[in-house]
């Protein structure tokens, strides 16, 4: 039934209006993403405002469009001027660029441009056929398992997004659900942290927040920090050659499973999937010595990790109301605008609506195949504008696209108070990620958590025993206790141990 | 910024957030208590009490952390102030600050397009996008291409 379903959802696509609407919006999502400081979280924020008046449908599609054409646009100034368009095209930066200044800027576009076409594929793949299972087995969760889930979606992004300080990555996801809880409460409606302002009162605006804590960073860096803008390079074949994609057809499989799997963790994001399928890619391969030097699989790993993994941060929206990623927080954001429930009551409530978003994902992952391999001689153009012409421009566009969804000035002024926040995160090297996830999933674990309680009339024991919550609890204290550093010695220990009794062992490379 | 000035910030940080996690506890207290609701788990100030909570120990550990890495060898006198207050970059981080607070106070008390048009002349003016004429050129362009797309296309009220 399913790709039935998904084939007439398909169909129901292809009218002129809908196409023009998705290439103009998957052109603005790529040109975003080449734009270094214009991110896809930035890029789906601002057009949540600005297609807040639009109907449901079109104005979802567009986001997809903006999210597919961003996390692949990044890979654009990866490759020509070595500076990654967005945090997702950080690892497309490693031999992206190496290639171009070989004189293969434009075989190294078309590279890019397939890979991410067919990771997408791979995401789209997971996302039409896993979320409706992942659904099934979310109708099992209930308060209990909501509160656990949520409590670990903040802490393994806090792990994962903030590798050097995890401390600081959960800090921030704490703080993210502590600002969650100012304005009334979801139980007994008591305005909490508001001091008394109506404004406040519906809680901190998400859009506004979301749009300030990734936009005002970027015009506050590019503006007040002086950087040397490189020119973009001069492109010749972009057609990539089948031979090449064949040879890597194991590679790209790879990828795309690491993106989806990686995709589909709570909040940790694209910029980790690429890293993680770039480093897997060089371990398996038979010249590992290549990689940083302009290897094609390097580039391939990267962005085919990147694509898929926006099918895969897509499927815990859907079914679980647990963003995969910053982007998806923000996708997951518009949906509640525009009064969609995502997570398990959608496939009761709406089971075709899975279907119906895996056919935007692929129409707007072929409009990007055809704009990525077209037009690229006059797109790269865009990369030559200065960051002083752009930024201001990009300030006046985050100021619109607050004030557009409540048509209040106030909702600027959040932008602005959470941009401080942002630009603060990161000077101190607090991940943004679990802040962003910590903001979506507050009202989730405030509201579970009080609600299992007065269930059981506080008795704690049934947050801890039944089976979901005991794997979830596990996951937790597993994702803490990994990144201690006895733990990972008694488990360096244990391995060798293990491998000198069993006899068996990985031969070391000469 | 290097590990020894993160160890300083995290310092500051840290203590700011402590103070400021045992207020907002103590004005969590204050919470009303909703006893037909059921026990103490069900006040609206259960959660965020155990958040701020977990806030305040972790930044006790940050504070520790950074205590052994030396966070507390801070020397605050003028000419330091002073002298950080003149690093261009930190002139140039506020003085885009000043304009983004100016532009979003004289938002809706002057007509969008020239409040846009007025951000964008001095922004491009200062941080270097070209010279006056350039500048008012695109600042002035810009703002009735944002009206005219915003409002016509995208159907966004304007402030």
């Amino acid at each position: 039934m399913g790709p039935l379903i998904l084939l007439q959802e398909i169909i129901k696509l292809i009218n002129p209006s809908t196409l023009f609407e998705v290439f103009w919006a998957t052109l603005l999502g790529i040109t975003v993403g080449m734009m270094p400081g214009l991110t896809a979280t930035m890029g789906i924020a601002l057009l949540t405002g600005l297609t807040f008046q639009w109907a449901t449908g079109d104005a979802i599609l567009i986001l997809i469009c903006m999210y597919v054409g961003a996390i692949y646009g990044g890979s654009r100034s990866a490759i020509l001027i070595n500076v990654p368009g967005t945090p997702a095209a950080a690892a497309t930066v490693f031999d992206g660029y190496p290639l171009a200044r070989s004189g293969r800027a434009g075989e190294a576009i078309g590279l890019a441009t397939t890979a991410s076409f067919l990771g997408s594929m791979i995401g789209l793949f997971f996302l039409s056929f896993f979320t409706p299972w992942l659904g099934s087995i979310a109708l099992e969760f209930r308060s209990f398992e909501f509160f656990w889930l949520s409590l670990f979606g903040v802490i393994i992004c806090g792990n994962l997004t903030a590798p050097k300080d995890p401390l600081k990555g959960w800090i921030s996801g704490v703080l993210g659900l502590f600002l969650a809880m100012v304005g009334m409460d979801v139980i007994q409606a008591f305005p909490r942290y508001t001091g008394g302002s109506i404004e406040l009162s519906g809680g901190l605006s998400l859009i506004p927040a979301l749009v300030g804590l990734y936009g005002i960073p970027e015009v506050l860096s590019g503006l007040a920090e002086s950087q040397i803008q490189e020119k973009a390079m001069q492109i010749k074949r972009v057609i990539p050659r089948m031979r090449d994609l064949w040879d890597n057809r194991k590679n790209i499989v790879r990828s795309g499973i690491i993106g989806v799997i990686i995709g589909a963790i709570p909040g940790v994001g694209e910029n980790i999937a690429s890293y993680v399928a770039y480093d897997f890619a060089q371990k398996g391969s038979k010249h590992p010595e290549k990689f940083g030097k302009g290897a094609e699989e390097g580039l391939i790993a990267a962005e085919t990790a990147n694509n898929a993994c926006v099918g895969g941060a897509i499927i815990p929206v859907l079914a679980l109301a647990v963003p995969g990623s910053p982007p998806a927080a923000v996708l997951m954001a518009a949906m509640w605008l525009h009064g969609m429930r995502p997570g398990p009551l959608l496939m009761l409530e709406t089971p075709n609506y899975v279907y119906e978003v895996s056919a935007m994902f692929l129409i707007a992952t072929l409009a990007m195949l055809v704009l990525g391999l077209s037009m690229v001689r006059t797109m790269v153009k865009v990369l030559n504008v200065r960051n002083s012409i752009l930024m201001p421009i990009v300030f006046i566009l985050c100021a619109i696209g607050s004030f557009a969804i409540a048509g209040r000035t106030f909702d600027i002024l959040i932008m602005l108070i959470f941009g401080v926040i942002g630009y603060g995160i990161r000077k101190m090297d607090y991940a943004d990620a679990p802040f962003i996830l910590g903001l979506i999933l507050g009202d989730m674990l405030d509201e579970n958590l009080r609600r299992s309680l007065m269930l059981t009339s506080g008795a704690v024991m049934p947050l801890f025993t039944r089976p979901i919550c005991i794997v979830l609890i596990a996951l937790i204290v597993l994702t803490i206790v990994a990144r201690n550093a006895h733990f990972k010695e008694m488990m360096s220990e244990t391995r060798e141990s293990v491998t000198k009794t069993l006899g068996f062992g990985r031969k070391k490379r000469p | 910024m290097d590990e020894k000035q993160m160890a300083k910030a995290d310092f500051v940080t840290a203590i700011v957030m402590i103070v400021a996690g045992i207020i907002i506890l103590a004005f969590t207290l204050s919470f009303p208590r909703f006893a037909e609701w059921g026990g103490i788990y069900s006040n609206p100030g259960f959660t965020p009490f155990l958040l701020v909570l977990a806030l305040v120990g972790m930044y006790i550990y940050l504070l520790f952390r950074s205590l052994k890495r030396g966070g507390n060898q801070i020397r605050i006198t003028g000419e330091r102030v002073g002298k950080f207050f003149r690093t261009p970059m930190v002139k140039r981080y506020f003085i885009c600050l000043g304009l983004f607070v100016l532009y979003y106070l004289f938002l809706g008390r002057i007509p969008f397009i020239l409040d846009t048009s007025l951000y964008l002349f001095f922004s491009i003016l200062i941080f270097g996008g070209g010279k006056w004429l350039k500048a008012l050129v695109i600042s002035v362009a810009t703002s009735f291409a944002v009206y005219l797309v915003f409002l016509r296309i995208f159907l966004v009220p304007l402030p």
